[in-house]
C-alpha cells in the first residue's frame, strides 16, 4: 500500500517540505514562510501539495516538523511575561550570571552589558526553604510565603513562572510542592521547575535554562496547538512529531511540555539530514556539516554517527544547558560585507547585508560589497540570475562598487579583490571549523564535509581542502536538507539524575538500580505516547569526572558493568579526548538514560543511470588559486545521472544552490543523486 | 604594508586568533583546579622570538604585560643554543620574568622552523597553592617575597620532549594541593605545545619571511589604530589620584598618582609621584602598571583593537624605582591586583578628561577569599579526609557610562573570573552559603547609576583558616560628572555570635563550626546628577531592589506612591535638592 511521510522545516524565508512517497520517491516543495503565524505556511504548503496530488492525507503515515518559533521568541524578546521563584536570599544568582565577561573584545569593554535578564528582579521572589548538598531539608518550605509570592506574580500579570531552588536536583520535593501551589493559585500559568527541566548541579545554568523554558513555554504551546489544528484540517490523521534541539523527535504534546528543548529544532534537523546522506553514500558517519545561508554559517561535527550534543550551549547569549546539538554559528554568509578599514586592511564580516538590502548584485539598494557579489564577479555564481532564474542579478553594479570600495583602496585588480574577499571569508569559516575539531581532539582528515544551505556548496570544496578534508558531499536537495533530515530522525526521550558521588564507593547494584529506575521512566513515557514497549531501545550513560576536575565526560554503560570496568572505560575515554589519564578518584555526576524508537529509513528515490551529461554552457570563471579566468563548464544539477563524473574546475547549478568544484578536484554522482567531490585531501 | 599581500595578512591574523583560542580551550579542558576549571584564571598568547606579543585570548586583559619580561628572563638564564625544540620553560618569580605574583606560573614553549627559533607559545595559570604563609599562598601577612611561596626562576620543565620530573617534584613538594597544582602545570605544557605545532604549521604554509612580516604588521596595526584616535585628543595635562585602603601592614592609605600629558598625540604617563613601596604585599610590578595604561587607552579609543605589542609604542610611561608601582626585590607583591584596580581607575579617570564622551565612573574593585583546612566528608559511607582550599574571586560592578547604567554583579577590568557555583562549593567544601543577594543601595547614584553589587555570606561547618583580601573599604568607587560614589566594600566575621568588621584590606582568621562570614560587594560609581535620572527608572530600580525607597527620595529626589512616581512631590523635592 502506498504511504507517505512528510518532513516540514520552517525557515526565515521559506517553509520547506519533503514528501516521501513509497511509490514515487521524494518530492520537494518550498512555500514562503509566514512569520506572523508560522503554522499558516505549513497549512498553505499542505494544501498546495494536496491540490497538486503530491499528498494524499489518507496515506500520510508520518509527519515530522522543525520550527524556530521558540528561538524567534527569544531573538525578538517576545516570550511570556515571566516570574521567578528562588531560594530566599539568593536573588543574585541570575543577576550575576557567571560573573565574567565573554573572553575577547567584550572583556576590554568598560561599557559591557550582560544579556538582558528574561525575568527582572521585580518579578523574582525569594521563598524561605533550603536543602543541603545531599538533598536533606535544612529549612522547610514556607508554603505561606510561596503562596503569597505566587499571588503577587499573578497580580503582576505573569503568564509563566520558573522555579529554581538550590539542590532541587537532589530533592525536588519543595519545587514540586510550589508547582502544585502555582497550579492551585494561577492555573493558567506555564510552570517550569528546575528539577524537571534540568536536574543537574550548578545553579546558574540550571536557573537560566529553567527561565528560558518558562519564557518561551506559552509561545510553543500556542504554536503547537495551532499547528496541530491546521494539520488536522488538511485531513492528515497521523500524530505529528516535533524535532528537539538534541536531535530527536517527540510527539507534539511532549514538545510543549519541555519548551526549552525545542530551541534549535531546525538546525538539529539539518545535522540529522547531513549525517543521513553521508551514511547513505557509503556508510561513513564522520562528518562536519556546513549550512551557509545569507548571514551565517552553522557547522557541527559528527563522529562515528554520534550527533554532538552540548550542555553548555546558549541561544541569544542566554545559557541553555539542556542537551542540544552542538552547532557552531559563524558570522559568514552570502550577505557578509567586505570593507577596507581605516588602516587599509581588508575586513570581511561580521556585518551582513542580510536579505534586505542584500548583496549589491540583487539590486535592492545594497551598496556594500558582499561575499555573494565577489562570487558573482568571479563567475563562480551565475552572473545573470539565481534561484533558477527567479532572481536576476546586476553584476555590473557589483563590479563597479567592489572596484571603488575594495580593489582601488587595496591597490588590487577587481578579480584579486574578489578573490581576497572569498579567501578571507573562507579562512574565517575554516578557523571556526578547525576549532570545532581541535576542541574535541579530532583530526579533520578523518571527516567528510556535508555542505548545504544556499552558500555551503559554493564554498565547501575550497574550505575542505584547507582543512585537509578529502570529500565534500552535496546532497541532492541541499536547499531542503533540514526537512529531509526530519524523515531520518529517531524518536527520542531522555531522563537523567544528578548525584555526585565517588565511583568506587558505589556498588555495581546501586549503579544498576539508578539506571533501571531511569529506564522505567523513559519507557513509560514512550508507552504513554502509544509506542510498543518492545520497540524502545535504551542506552545508559554516565557523566563522570576525575575528582576536582570541572568538566564531565560521558561514558556508555552496559548492563552488568562493574565499577572497575567503568573506571577503565573512563580512563580510556579521557586519554582519547585529552591525551592522558589520571590516578585521581572518579566522581559520578549524572546518570542518564536515552530511549529511542527507530523510524523507517526514508527512501528518497534514486536517479537514473546513464552517460555524463554535457555542460549546459561554458563560462569564464576566476578561481581562487588562479590569476586568470578559466573557461569552466557549467552543469545543471538535475541533469546529473548516477555515475556522472566531472572534473574540476566545474560549476553545478541548481535551483537553490551552486556547487563550485575547484581546479584539480573531481566529482561523481551516486545512485541517490548525491554529489561527492574529491578534494584531493585525505579521507 | 605594500610588501605584504593584504589577503595573506588577514589569513595569518585569523590563524593567530585560531591558535591562541586552541591553546585556551586546551587549558580549560584539562585544568584541574577550581581556579582554572570554574574561574578560568589563565591566559594563552603567542609572541615573536623576542617576546613581542602577537595574539592573546583576552580572558584577562592584564595578562597582556607578562610576555616580554618572560622571554627576556629566559634569554637571560639560557643561552640560545640551550633553547631547543621540545623544551618548555616555567617560572613564577615576579621579579624575574612576567609573573604578576608567585601563584601565577608561566610556561613558555619555543616554536622552531628549520632549527630557527621563530615564536614562543606562552600560558599563565593561577595555582591553587604553592606554599607560603597560608593555604592559597597569598597572605596579607607577607612582608617579603620569600613569604609568598616557592619562587622559581626560569627552568626547563621539559627538555627535548621529556618532562623534567625533578622540577615537578620540587613544585609538588612545596604545595599544599600538590595534585591539582601539578595537574595544571602539566596542562600548561600541553597547551603551549599545541600552540607550537600550530605556529610551525603556519610558517610551513606561508614561509618564515611572510609570517614575520605579518606579525610585524599586526603589531604596527594596533599601534596605528590607537595613535590615530589619540591624535584627535586635545593637548593638555590631566591628573588623577587614587588610594588603596592600606597595605595590610599599617593603616595608612597608599596613594597612586598619575599625570597624563598629551602633546600632539604623544602621550606621557607619569606615575613617579606615587607612594614609596610598602611593607605589605600590595606592591605591583611595572609590567602590570603598563598593562593598565594600555587597557585604558583601548577603553578610551576602541575596545576591538587587538591587544598586542603595538600598544607599547603608543605612549611613554614613567615609573620611579622604589615606589609601590616599581618595587625592589624582595618587596612582597601577592596582593598586587588591588593596587592594579586603583591604577586602572586613575588611568581611566585621567584619560577620561581628554575624551569626555567615553568618560566612565569607577568600578567597584574585587576581593579574593580562600578558605582552607582539612575536611572529612562521608561519601556513600566512606570517610575521606582531604586537605582543601576553597578559593573564590568576587567582582563588583562597572561604573555608569555617559549613556547607561553600569553592569551589575560582575568581575571588572583586570580580572575576569567566573563565580563558583554555590552547589559546587557546598558539595566539595565545609561551608554553606547562606546569602547571595543583590545589594540594595550599593551603587553610586547618578543620571545613570553604577551597577549594583551583592552580598555573599557563609556559615562555616568545620575548622578552617579564612583569608580575605579586599579593597574599597575606605575609598569607594567614584562617581563622575555629578554622579555619586558607591558604597564601600565590607567583610565581617561572626565568631561565637559576635560580629567583627575586618578592618584592613587583608586578614587571616581561624574560624570554627558555626562561625559566619559576611561579604558585601559594592556597586560602581554614578554618572551625572542623580536628580536628572528619569523618575520612572528610579521607580523600576526600587521595584527591582537596586535602590531603596528612601534612597529614591534622598539621592534621586523621587517620591513614590503606589509603586509609581508621585509627580508633584518629586518635582518639589527635586527643586529643593537642586
Amino acid at each position: 500500500m502506498t504511504s507517505q511521510r512528510i518532513g516540514v522545516d520552517i525557515g526565515g524565508t521559506f517553509t520547506d517540505f519533503v514528501i516521501q512517497d513509497s511509490d514515487n520517491g521524494a518530492r520537494i516543495l518550498k512555500i514562503p514562510s509566514t512569520p506572523e503565524d508560522p503554522s499558516e505556511a505549513v497549512e498553505n504548503g499542505l494544501q498546495t501539495a494536496r491540490e497538486s496530488d503530491k499528498i494524499d492525507p489518507d496515506v500520510v503515515s508520518f509527519f515530522s516538523h522543525a520550527s524556530t518559533v521558540t528561538t524567534n521568541a527569544l531573538i525578538e524578546s517576545e516570550g511570556a511575561k515571566t516570574g521567578l521563584l528562588v531560594t530566599d536570599g539568593f536573588s543574585a544568582i541570575y543577576e550575576t550570571r557567571t560573573q565574567a565577561r565573554p573572553a575577547g573584545d567584550e572583556a576590554k569593554d568598560i561599557t559591557y552589558r550582560d544579556p538582558p535578564m528574561l525575568v527582572p528582579q521585580r518579578r523574582t521572589k525569594g521563598i524561605p526553604q533550603r536543602m543541603d548538598e545531599t538533598g536533606e531539608v535544612i529549612e522547610p518550605l514556607d508554603e505561606q510565603a510561596a503562596e503569597e509570592a505566587i499571588r503577587e506574580l499573578r497580580d503582576l500579570g505573569v503568564d509563566a513562572i520558573a522555579v529554581c531552588f538550590l539542590f532541587s536536583f537532589m530533592n525536588p520535593e519543595h519545587e514540586n510542592r510550589v508547582g502544585e501551589l502555582i497550579e492551585e493559585i494561577h492555573p493558567d500559568c506555564q510552570v517550569a521547575l528546575s528539577s524537571d527541566v534540568l536536574p543537574q548541579i550548578r545553579e546558574y545554568p540550571r536557573l537560566s535554562t529553567t527561565v528560558v523554558d518558562a519564557y518561551i513555554g506559552p509561545t510553543l504551546s500556542d504554536y503547537v496547538r495551532r499547528l496541530e489544528e491546521r494539520i488536522n484540517d488538511t485531513g492528515i490523521g497521523t500524530d505529528p512529531f516535533f524535532m528537539l534541539s538534541q536531535g530527536g523527535l517527540v510527539p507534539f504534546e511532549s514538545a510543549a511540555e519541555q519548551p526549552v528543548r525545542s530551541i534549535l529544532s531546525g538546525p538539529a534537523a539539518g545535522v540529522q539530514g547531513a549525517l543521513y546522506f553521508s551514511e547513505l553514500v557509503d556508510g561513513s558517519s564522520n562528518v562536519i556539516t556546513m549550512d551557509m545561508g545569507g548571514t551565517s554559517c552553522d557547522t557541527a561535527v559528527v563522529k562515528d554517527g554520534e550527533i554532538p550534543r552540548t550542555r553548555e550551549g546558549s541561544v541569544e547569549r542566554q545559557p541553555v544547558a539542556v542537551p542540544m546539538i552542538d552547532i557552531n554559528t559563524i558570522g559568514a554568509g552570502g550577505g557578509t560585507i567586505a570593507r577596507v578599514d581605516d588602516e587599509g586592511r581588508l575586513r570581511v564580516g561580521p556585518k551582513s547585508a542580510g536579505a534586505d538590502p542584500g548583496p549589491i548584485c540583487y539590486g535592492n539598494g545594497g551598496t556594500e560589497p558582499t561575499v555573494t557579489d565577489a562570487n558573482v564577479i568571479l563567475g563562480r555564481l551565475n552572473p545573470n540570475s539565481l534561484l533558477g532564474g527567479e532572481l536576476s542579478l546586476d553584476a555590473e553594479r557589483a563590479t563597479e562598487l567592489l572596484e571603488e570600495r575594495i580593489a582601488d583602496p587595496l591597490g588590487m585588480s577587481i578579480e584579486e579583490a574578489a578573490q581576497g574577499i572569498l579567501q578571507v571569508v573562507n579562512e574565517n569559516m575554516k578557523r571556526e571549523m578547525n576549532l570545532s575539531f581541535t576542541r574535541r581532539g579530532y583530526d579533520p582528515s578523518n571527516f567528510r564535509l556535508v555542505a548545504f544551505g544556499g552558500g555551503g556548496p559554493t564554498h565547501a570544496c575550497r574550505i575542505a581542502e584547507r582543512l585537509n578534508i578529502g570529500e565534500v558531499l552535496v546532497p541532492r536537495y541541499p536547499g531542503v536538507n533540514s526537512a529531509a533530515g526530519l524523515l531520518t530522525t529517531e524518536i527520542r526521550h531522555e531522563q537523567q539524575t544528578s548525584a555526585v558521588s565517588l565511583l568506587k564507593a558505589r556498588s555495581k547494584t546501586a549503579i544498576q538500580d539508578e539506571f533501571e529506575k531511569l529506564e522505567q521512566e523513559v519507557t513509560l513515557q514512550f508507552v504513554e505516547e502509544g509506542f510498543d514497549e518492545s520497540t524502545v531501545q535504551a542506552v545508559w550513560e554516565l557523566d563522570c569526572r576525575y575528582e576536582g576536575q570541572a568538566y564531565e565526560l560521558t561514558i556508555d554503560v552496559q548492563q552488568g558493568d562493574g565499577v572497575e570496568t567503568l573506571r577503565r572505560r573512563f580512563d580510556e575515554h579521557h586519554k582519547a579526548a585529552y591525551g592522558r589519564k589520571s590516578d585521581e578518584a572518579l566522581e559520578i555526576v549524572n546518570y542518564r538514560v536515552i530511549g529511542t524508537v527507530d523510524v523507517p529509513d526514508p527512501d528518497l528515490g534514486t536517479v537514473n543511470q546513464g552517460a555524463t551529461p554535457s555542460p549546459i554552457e561554458y563560462r569564464d570563471v576566476t578561481h581562487l588559486q588562479t590569476s586568470e579566468a578559466i573557461e569552466t563548464p557549467i552543469y545543471q544539477r538535475d541533469e546529473l545521472v548516477s555515475e556522472t563524473e566531472i572534473e574540476g574546475p566545474a560549476i553545478i547549478e541548481q535551483m537553490d544552490t551552486t556547487t563550485v568544484i575547484e581546479p584539480d578536484q573531481e566529482a561523481r554522482v551516486d545512485r541517490y543523486g548525491n554529489l561527492i567531490v574529491n578534494t584531493g585531501g585525505e579521507f | 604594508m605594500s610588501d605584504i599581500n593584504p589577503v595573506t595578512l588577514e589569513i595569518v591574523s585569523s590563524r593567530m586568533d585560531e591558535i591562541v583560542r586552541q591553546m585556551q580551550y586546551a587549558m580549560y579542558r584539562t585544568g584541574y583546579s577550581t581556579i582554572i576549571r570554574e574561574s578560568k584564571d589563565t591566559s594563552a598568547g603567542v609572541t615573536t622570538r623576542d617576546g613581542r606579543l602577537i595574539g592573546q585570548e583576552t580572558q584577562h586583559p592584564f595578562h597582556f604585560g607578562i610576555f616580554v619580561p618572560t622571554i627576556d628572563a629566559i634569554y637571560e638564564y639560557f643561552d640560545e643554543d640551550e633553547i631547543n625544540p621540545g623544551d618548555s620553560f616555567t617560572m613564577n618569580d615576579p621579579y624575574i620574568g612576567g609573573s604578576p605574583h608567585s601563584p601565577d606560573f608561566i610556561v613558555a614553549t619555543p616554536a622552531f622552523h628549520d632549527e630557527e627559533l621563530i615564536a614562543w607559545c606562552i600560558n599563565i595559570a593561577h595555582k591553587p597553592d604553592i606554599g607560603g604563609l597560608v593555604p592559597g599562598t597569598s597572605s596579607g601577612d607577607a612582608r617579603e617575597l620569600y613569604h609568598e611561596g616557592i619562587q622559581t626562576p626560569p627552568v626547563k620543565i621539559r627538555e627535548s620532549g621529556e618532562l623534567n620530573e625533578d622540577i615537578l617534584n620540587i613544585v609538588k613538594n612545596n604545595s599544599r594541593i600538590p595534585e591539582t597544582t601539578i595537574g595544571d602545570l602539566r596542562g600548561q605544557v600541553g597547551c603551549t605545545s599545541l600552540g607550537v605545532e600550530e605556529v610551525q604549521d603556519l610558517v610551513e604554509t606561508h614561509g618564515v619571511k611572510t609570517v614575520s612580516a605579518c606579525f610585524n604588521r599586526l603589531i604596527e596595526s594596533t599601534a596605528e589604530r590607537v595613535q590615530d584616535q589619540v591624535a584627535d585628543w586635545p593637548d593638555g595635562v590631566h591628573e588623577a589620584e587614587g588610594y588603596l585602603d592600606n597595605d595590610g601592614a599599617s593603616d595608612d592609605p597608599v596613594r597612586i598618582h598619575l599625570e597624563v600629558e598629551n602633546e600632539g598625540g604623544d602621550l606621557r604617563f607619569d606615575f613617579t609621584a606615587s607612594d614609596q613601596q610598602t611593607d605589605g604585599p600590595v606592591n605591583i610590578q611595572p609590567t602590570l602598571v603598563r598593562s593598565a595604561c594600555y587597557y585604558g587607552l583601548i577603553a578610551m579609543t576602541d575596545n576591538t583593537i587587538p591587544s598586542n605589542y603595538g600598544l607599547t609604542e603608543t605612549c611613554d610611561i614613567e615609573l620611579q624605582k622604589g615606589t609601590v608601582l616599581s618595587p625592589e626585590k624582595p618587596a612582597p607583591v601577592n596582593h598586587y591586583s588591588y593596587t592594579l584596580y586603583v591604577v586602572i581607575d586613575v588611568v581611566l579617570r585621567a584619560l577620561g578628561a581628554f575624551v569626555p564622551e567615553r568618560r566612565v565612573a569607577s568600578g567597584g574593585g574585587k576581593v579574593a577569599i580562600s578558605i582552607g583546612g582539612n575536611h572529612e566528608r562521608t561519601i556513600d559511607g566512606e570517610r575521606i579526609e582531604k586537605s582543601f582550599v576553597q578559593y573564590e574571586i568576587f567582582g563588583s560592578a562597572y561604573g555608569a557610562t555617559p549613556a547607561d547604567d553600569g553592569e551589575s554583579c560582575i568581575d571588572i577590568h583586570g580580572t575576569n573570573c567566573e563565580i563558583t557555583p554555590v552547589e559546587i562549593i557546598e558539595t566539595e567544601f565545609p561551608t554553606r552559603v547562606t546569602q547571595f543577594d543583590v545589594a540594595t543601595d550599593s551603587a553610586g547614584a547618578g543620571r545613570y547609576r553604577g551597577g549594583v553589587g551583592y552580598h555573599r555570606d557563609y556559615e562555616i561547618l568545620d575548622e578552617i583558616e579564612y583569608t580575605y583580601r579586599g579593597s574599597c573599604h575606605e575609598y569607594p568607587a567614584k562617581g563622575v560628572e555629578g554622579g555619586k560614589d558607591a558604597i564601600t566594600a565590607t567583610c565581617s566575621v561572626v565568631q561565637d555570635g559576635e560580629e567583627r568588621q575586618l578592618q584592613t584590606m587583608t586578614e587571616n582568621v581561624s574560624l570554627e563550626k558555626g562561625d559566619k562570614i559576611q561579604i558585601t560587594r559594592p556597586g560602581g560609581g554614578g554618572y551625572g546628577n542623580p536628580l536628572s535620572r528619569e523618575p520612572e527608572r528610579v521607580v523600576t530600580d526600587v521595584q527591582d531592589g537596586y535602590i531603596s525607597e528612601s534612597a529614591a527620595e534622598k539621592s534621586y529626589g523621587v517620591s513614590l506612591q503606589d509603586e509609581s512616581v508621585d509627580q508633584e512631590q518629586t518635582a518639589e523635592r527635586r527643586d529643593q535638592q537642586d
